[in-house]
């Protein structure tokens, strides 16, 4: 399958510090991609310099076979984003919102957008300011999906959400067509369990494994059933997570 | 998706839009009913209110658009969104445009509609002055608002900006006193003004492609951070300025007869009192109040200077008056003297101080109840203390270089002095007012107004009062003020001394007959002379002969 986003050597300092440290990423096309890792391990970093938010110290990224630091107006067209500290107009109206985006893409579906902001129970007239946590997360996926986007990116998509409506959520952006590749950065990991084909995990920067998420139980049954005195086969992606970043710092003292 | 992004900003911000333009029509309403007198009180306290608020006003709209969508920052929603940059930027501006310039232009243009004049030149005028608003004021807070996440930010940025410029402005002032700003308190300060009107706009435009293209934030302050610093440290030099004001006013000959030279027979007389000169006493008797004053009114190196008397009053300067003779001036000529360098030498020529002879430019105008030869000027002169006291025991030369500009009248005009109304292309619209103790003549012209009026007081019979010369010694071409396209001057002609010390021909009961004749002056020349060096004790010239 085609890579839909890669990395090689990516690294990105703010001064000394380094949040990401030679990332070599390859998302296949067509997959539920988790990126995974504990607060502050560089999956946000890692999205905003895959997104030309921010740019990066070394390395070079490619998103729908663009470079990173070229992404303009048109691949942006084709990409959906979501995230949980996402800056919406504060004083602009649910409605208002979706009347400015809706020229800015030429593929977007009025009536898909109907659907959502049914779905989603997104009341037109109020403030965005007034919205609910919740709220805003379902209203940045209602303003994500609408143009059919070949790339959607949920950056911690589910955080202070209650159970109904991640399940909510989990429901709309799982309708999106297999041709969707879609990029979720969680902490999550029950969750990311459910929904993804590939795991990456980041742990301070530096990327511990990435894969099929089948591949990574196979290794971890080999690599972790001797210890725990099973056969490694009920293995949760926590537990696996838990036990590979153990290893890394262990590794690294 | 210009217009997109327009239409967004709007549905946000036209109440704010709606205020600030409520309050651009109040503030030309009022000025308009102050009249020219400020006869209506509640008109005259609005005028003063409005225009703070009208200030304010504005750059809240042209930061406000700016702040809909921030630059600095990672999580905005713009960022994701496939906006090109350029149309951001040119939205922004596009915003501050229609909703600043347009509404001060319509009333602006109203108000000189108002007055009578054409529209042809009023509409040039204002289209002119919004141009200039823009560049030079909207656009650089654009820029600085551009670099902040919002108001808070941009607050503290500014205020740091603010303290950095008084900071540097007072260290030049410390370290170089007037030498720092060899234009200040000059008639062609504008060249260093329009020198910096322009460095900030070229800043404002990198700075805006900095942020809008690259978001460059660290960079963009750092430019404003540099630029600041520029605006007080990058000072053209004095012949630069003049030498290009030359070049704008053109006929280089025409000044070519007048000279300038000094009295010997009345040096000879012996150097002038110092006691006798008012401002050096006045300094010498309050040093302290002169340095609070002149920093109130922003002139750093006069405070300076004031402080250096109250610390060292022993070396207080010596105001000198050195008699001159003008000469191959015709009656409707003068000289303004917009630089004048001092300079003093001993007996060997080695040059012992040079330095400027007073603050600011002024007219030379020989006074005509003297009881001496036409043409004579007392040149005010200040010297060091220790070199005056050493002018006392050897002798010493002082040579004096100007910078003059040949003033020369225009047309004559007639206005009655009670309730009187002139228009003019020259004036503009004049009228005028009979007040207790004189009679004041308000002019609103559009655009530029003349340098200097000359006014006298007629009576029927032809007798009069002293001409009376009004001048702004400022020869900048016309550079708008930021709320209306009106330039406003006035002139008062005494018709009677409360104190009864001065005594007037005309005045009382004959005013209503009276008129006033009025004649404005422009600057036709701009040239330099050189005054030979000559001993202060003996008076006897030294050195070559005047040079032109």
């Amino acid at each position: 399958m085609a890579a839909v986003i890669e990395t090689q050597g990516l690294a990105k300092s703010y001064g000394r510090f380094g949040a990401l440290h030679g990332l070599d990423l390859s998302m296949p096309q067509g997959s539920i991609f988790a990126l995974v890792g504990a607060s502050g391990a560089g999956k946000t970093t890692a999205i905003r310099v895959l997104l030309n938010i921010l740019t990066p110290t070394r390395g070079r990224a490619s998103v729908l076979g663009v470079d990173s630091r070229s992404i303009g107006p048109g691949v942006l067209a084709r990409i959906g984003y979501v995230s949980e500290s996402q800056l919406m107009p504060p004083r602009l109206r649910v409605g208002q919102l979706f009347d400015f985006l809706r020229p800015c893409y030429r593929s977007w579906d009025r009536q898909l957008e109907q659907e959502l902001r049914e779905r989603l129970r997104l009341p037109a007239e109020r403030r965005i300011q007034a919205l609910s946590h919740g709220m805003r997360l379902k209203m940045a996926l209602a303003c994500a999906l609408p143009f059919h986007p070949q790339l959607l990116i949920l950056d911690e998509p589910f955080s202070g959400l209650d159970a109904l409506t991640r399940d909510e959520m989990i429901a709309v952006f799982l309708r999106e067509p297999r041709e969707t590749s879609i990029l979720i950065s969680s902490h999550e990991l029950d969750e990311v369990e459910r929904l993804a084909t590939h795991v990456a995990f980041l742990d301070e920067g530096r990327l511990l494994f990435q894969g099929m998420l089948e591949e990574l139980r196979a290794r971890a049954r080999v690599q972790y059933s001797d210890k725990g005195g099973t056969d490694g086969s009920g293995l949760s992606l926590r537990s696996i997570f838990v036990a590979m970043v153990s290893a890394a710092r262990r590794g690294q003292a | 998706m210009i217009r997109h992004i327009l239409k967004k900003d709007w549905t946000l911000l036209w109440p704010l839009v709606a205020l600030v333009t409520a309050i651009q029509v109040g503030f030309e309403w009022s000025t308009f009913k102050a009249g020219f007198f400020s006869d209506n009180p509640v008109a005259r306290e609005l005028v003063g209110l409005l225009s703070a608020a009208w200030t304010v006003g504005v750059l809240a709209v042209a930061v406000a658009v700016v702040h809909e969508d921030p630059i600095p920052g990672a999580e905005q929603d713009w960022l994701i969104r496939p906006l090109s940059r350029a149309d951001l930027l040119l939205a922004k501006l596009a915003f501050v445009a229609i909703s600043v310039c347009v509404p001060m232009l319509v009333v602006n243009l109203t108000h000189a509609l108002a007055l009578g004049f054409p529209l042809g030149l009023s509409l040039g005028i204002a289209l002119y002055k919004e141009l200039f608003v823009f560049a030079c004021l909207l656009l650089p807070v654009m820029a600085l608002a551009a670099v902040a996440r919002n108001t808070s930010e941009l607050l503290v940025f500014g205020a740091c900006l603010v303290v950095l410029y008084a900071a540097a402005l007072s260290v030049s002032a410390l370290t170089l006193g007037s030498s720092g700003c060899p234009t200040c308190d000059t008639s062609i300060v504008w060249t260093q003004h329009l020198l910096q009107h322009i460095g900030v706009l070229a800043g404002a435009i990198v700075i805006l492609v900095l942020q809008y293209f690259r978001r460059k934030t660290e960079l963009s302050r750092a430019v404003a951070v540099v630029g600041v610093l520029m605006l007080v440290s990058l000072q053209l030099p004095w012949r630069l300025a003049f030498a290009a004001q030359r070049w704008m006013t053109g006929a280089p000959d025409a000044a070519i007869s007048a000279s300038i030279a000094v009295d010997v027979a009345m040096v000879q007389a012996g150097l002038a009192d110092p006691a006798s000169d008012s401002d050096s006493a006045s300094h010498r008797s309050n040093p302290g109040r002169g340095a609070a004053q002149a920093l109130m009114s922003g002139d750093v190196g006069a405070a300076v200077e004031s402080l250096q008397h109250v610390s060292h009053p022993h070396d207080a300067p010596v105001a000198l008056r050195i008699p001159l003779r003008l000469s191959g001036l015709t009656p409707d000529e003068f000289l303004f003297a917009d630089r004048t360098q001092v300079s003093v030498s001993d007996d060997r020529g080695r040059v012992l101080y040079r330095g400027s002879s007073a603050r600011g430019s002024f007219a030379l105008i020989p006074d005509p109840n003297a009881g001496q030869e036409p043409g004579l000027v007392q040149q005010p002169v200040e010297l060091p203390r220790p070199l005056y006291d050493e002018a006392r025991t050897r002798p010493l030369g002082i040579a004096l270089e100007y910078s003059l500009t040949l003033m020369a009248a225009g047309t004559r005009h007639r206005i009655s002095a009670v309730d009187g109304e002139l228009r003019t292309p020259e004036t503009g619209l004049c009228r005028t007012k009979a007040m207790a103790n004189e009679i004041l003549m308000v002019c609103k012209q559009l655009g530029r107004a003349p340098v200097c009026y000359g006014a006298t007081l007629y009576a029927p019979d032809g007798r009069h009062n002293p001409e009376v010369l009004q001048c702004t010694p400022d020869y900048r071409p016309y550079l708008p003020s930021l709320g209306n396209i009106l330039t406003v001057s006035a002139v008062e002609l005494p018709t009677h001394d409360a104190s009864g010390l001065a005594h007037y021909s005309v005045g009382g009961s004959e005013l209503s007959n009276a008129y006033v004749a009025l004649r404005t002056y422009a600057p036709r020349a701009h040239f330099t002379r050189s005054v030979p060096v000559f001993r202060l004790q003996t008076a006897a010239p030294v050195g070559p002969d005047a040079q032109r």
